[in-house]
């Protein structure tokens, strides 16, 4: 009722993410004191960079500055798309266990990446990089399952999510016997398939980070009718939203996120299930504060479930997307268990 | 309905659901002139395409043949949000996946009112709190929908539509799941609203008798179309309701209300009322 209520969700969140960012910054096996990674990063800002006098080796900058801000920046760019995403697909199918993958996104992207490997054989190959790979993979399962549930001019939602059970489940047929003919790459395919923020540096996410970034917006612009649609779509329409083309544009920018997210990062489980659930237990559905407070959430989400990936074995990493199942599952379980009682 | 002004005009419509191959007629050739500020009841049985005549007035379903107008224009000229703003409806079932509040449903109602970017103001606050308060839902303004119960719901749902401020409110079975007491509230508002604010109501009903006590025309549908129309004496009568709905029924005025008053028995209780046919 109160315009500004969610005003202090939003410093919070707002602050919380900055934190987290310099925080997960400094943290690594690198040995780099936190004080160290703080004048680095502020040196990198305009007016600051100037202020600044490089007290520290090259080397520490090149692991700050090359390494862990621009993979600290995707995780942030993927999770808060992988967030949003969720929310958009649970509003618009009306179903609260939707998650970006539920359209065959990630099964698509998965062949994708695992063809690309076996054709070219390297990782990040010349020929065929896995990243715009998978993105084709991912998009082309989107269109299948899209065209799939079209009956003359509507899409049911129902409809949409038998095709991308449908479309998902031939996709992983394909990707089975993609992976037992592959005897040199299958830990690259498997590691890729759990997720991993590891690969990239800053040229990893330029172009994509942009197309993401107006992507998610537009979603967040969409909230109000997204709202309307969660109400079904008879009453949609009976408050004249023009139900089927709201439909088109939302899949599109989901699926355009999502796949972007999958080809950037592989398949990181969870986040996008999990997050709008919380933030939905917090602020309640309307989507108008939900997408851009989830986006904010994801992203803090995946800054610590990444970091704790990259520390638990250090020097070693564990993929990302076991980290977040692994924090995600039981916390979604006991969501799950409170709302019982209530 | 000498002289009365026709807001809706429905012209010869034919609808059909289904595939190319076992497409089915729901409704034929059916004609009828709605005037403005009265309350139609749409009466039938159960798979007589009352709710498939709504939804063709919504424009939610493509006409197979015929047309149907609003103030004189073809429905298919009218913009969505345009026809939001004359004409609000209320559909069988409104799922309830996510808590909202009371408020923020209501709130959804000014939607055609508001730009893409918009955001709702003072007037749209107090729009939305009055026609809470006529559905008596203003006290359950900030609790969540899914803890609400059927008669509770189906008033903020009410309200939602109310929020539209429209000139025409269509309701498919609006108080088909809620005990007597509710079932005469609703349609008490319904019936404030008619007579306040000139809205016309076309409502589907299942209850004959409540039919006849709150409309004041009624659209009896059979064989996909109108097999009588009229005020509640001229379409409930015995004739009309053995051969719709293929039973036994005895009709008297109640005493009360001074309106039909329709008691159904089925064709093998000939006995109970003593009656032959």
């Amino acid at each position: 009722m109160n315009k500004h209520k969610y005003i202090w969700w939003y410093a919070g969140l707002t602050a919380g993410l900055i934190i987290s960012f310099v925080i997960t910054s400094t943290i690594g096996s690198a040995g780099i004191s936190a004080w160290t990674a703080i004048a680095i990063i502020l040196s990198k800002l305009p007016f600051l960079n100037n202020i600044i006098e490089p007290f520290w080796a090259s080397m520490s900058e090149t692991i700050i500055w090359q390494v862990r801000v621009p993979r600290n920046l995707t995780a942030m760019l993927v999770g808060s798309g992988l967030a949003v995403a969720g929310a958009s697909f649970q509003g618009l199918l009306r179903n609260p266990l939707a998650d970006p993958y539920i359209l065959g996104i990630s099964s698509g992207a998965a062949v994708g990446a695992a063809l690309s490997l076996t054709v070219t054989g390297v990782f990040s190959s010349v020929i065929f990089g896995v990243t715009p790979a998978a993105f084709i993979g991912a998009m082309l399962a989107v269109f299948l399952v899209y065209n799939l549930a079209k009956l003359g001019n509507r899409v049911a939602v129902e409809t949409l999510i038998l095709s991308g059970v449908v479309v998902g489940s031939f996709m992983t047929a394909v990707l089975s016997l993609l992976l037992i003919r592959m005897y040199s790459n299958l830990h690259q395919v498997v590691f890729w398939l759990m997720g991993s923020l590891g690969k990239g540096g800053w040229e990893g996410i330029t172009w994509s980070a942009l197309i993401m970034l107006l992507a998610t917006i537009g979603l967040c612009l969409l909230a109000r009718p997204l709202n309307l649609m969660a109400m079904g779509e008879t009453v949609a329409q009976g408050l004249g939203v023009s139900t089927e083309r709201l439909k088109r544009v939302i899949l599109v920018l989901a699926s355009l996120v999502t796949a972007l997210a999958v080809s950037i990062a592989g398949t990181i489980g969870f986040v996008g299930l999990v997050v709008p659930h919380i933030v939905r237990l917090l602020i309640g559905p309307d989507h108008r504060a939900l997408l851009p407070l989830s986006a904010f959430a994801g992203a803090i989400f995946l800054l610590w479930a990444d970091t704790l990936a990259r520390i638990i074995l250090a020097p070693s990493e564990i993929p990302v997307g076991v980290v977040t199942a692994f924090i995600g599952a039981p916390f979604f379980g006991y969501l799950l268990r409170r709302r019982k009682q209530i | 309905m000498q002289n009365q002004k026709v807001i809706i005009k429905i012209d010869n419509i034919t609808c059909k659901y289904g595939g190319k191959r076992d497409d089915k007629t729901i409704l034929e050739g059916l004609s009828l002139d709605i005037h403005a500020a009265e309350i139609i009841g749409i009466i039938g049985p159960n798979g007589s395409g009352k709710s498939t005549l709504l939804k063709a007035i919504a424009a939610q379903l493509a006409l197979a043949a015929g047309s149907i107008s609003i103030n004189d224009q073809p429905l298919y000229k009218w913009k969505p949000k345009q026809l939001a703003k004359q004409l609000a409806f209320v559909p069988q079932d409104n799922p309830m996946t996510f808590a909202y509040t009371v408020w923020e449903i209501v709130m959804m109602g000014r939607y055609p009112h508001l730009d893409f970017l918009e955001s709702e103001d003072e007037k749209d606050r107090e729009i939305v709190r009055s026609s809470m308060e006529l559905t008596n839902t203003w006290e359950l303004r900030n609790r969540d929908i899914q803890a609400l119960s059927g008669g509770e719901r189906q008033r903020v749902v009410l309200a939602r539509a109310l929020t539209q401020k429209p000139k025409i409110l269509l309701l498919d079975e609006p108080i088909t799941a809620l005990d007597v007491q509710h079932q005469v509230e609703i349609l008490n508002i319904i019936k404030q609203l008619s007579e306040q604010q000139q809205v016309t109501v076309i409502c589907v009903l299942h209850d004959l008798n409540l039919a006849a006590r709150y409309c004041e025309r009624l659209a009896l549908i059979h064989n996909r179309t109108i097999h009588a129309l009229g005020s509640p004496q001229q379409v409930l009568t015995e004739e009309h309701i053995a051969s719709v709905y293929n039973c036994n029924p005895f009709v008297m005025t109640n005493p009360l209300t001074g309106m039909p008053e329709v008691t159904v028995f089925s064709n093998a209780d000939d006995k109970i009322i003593g009656k032959s046919r």
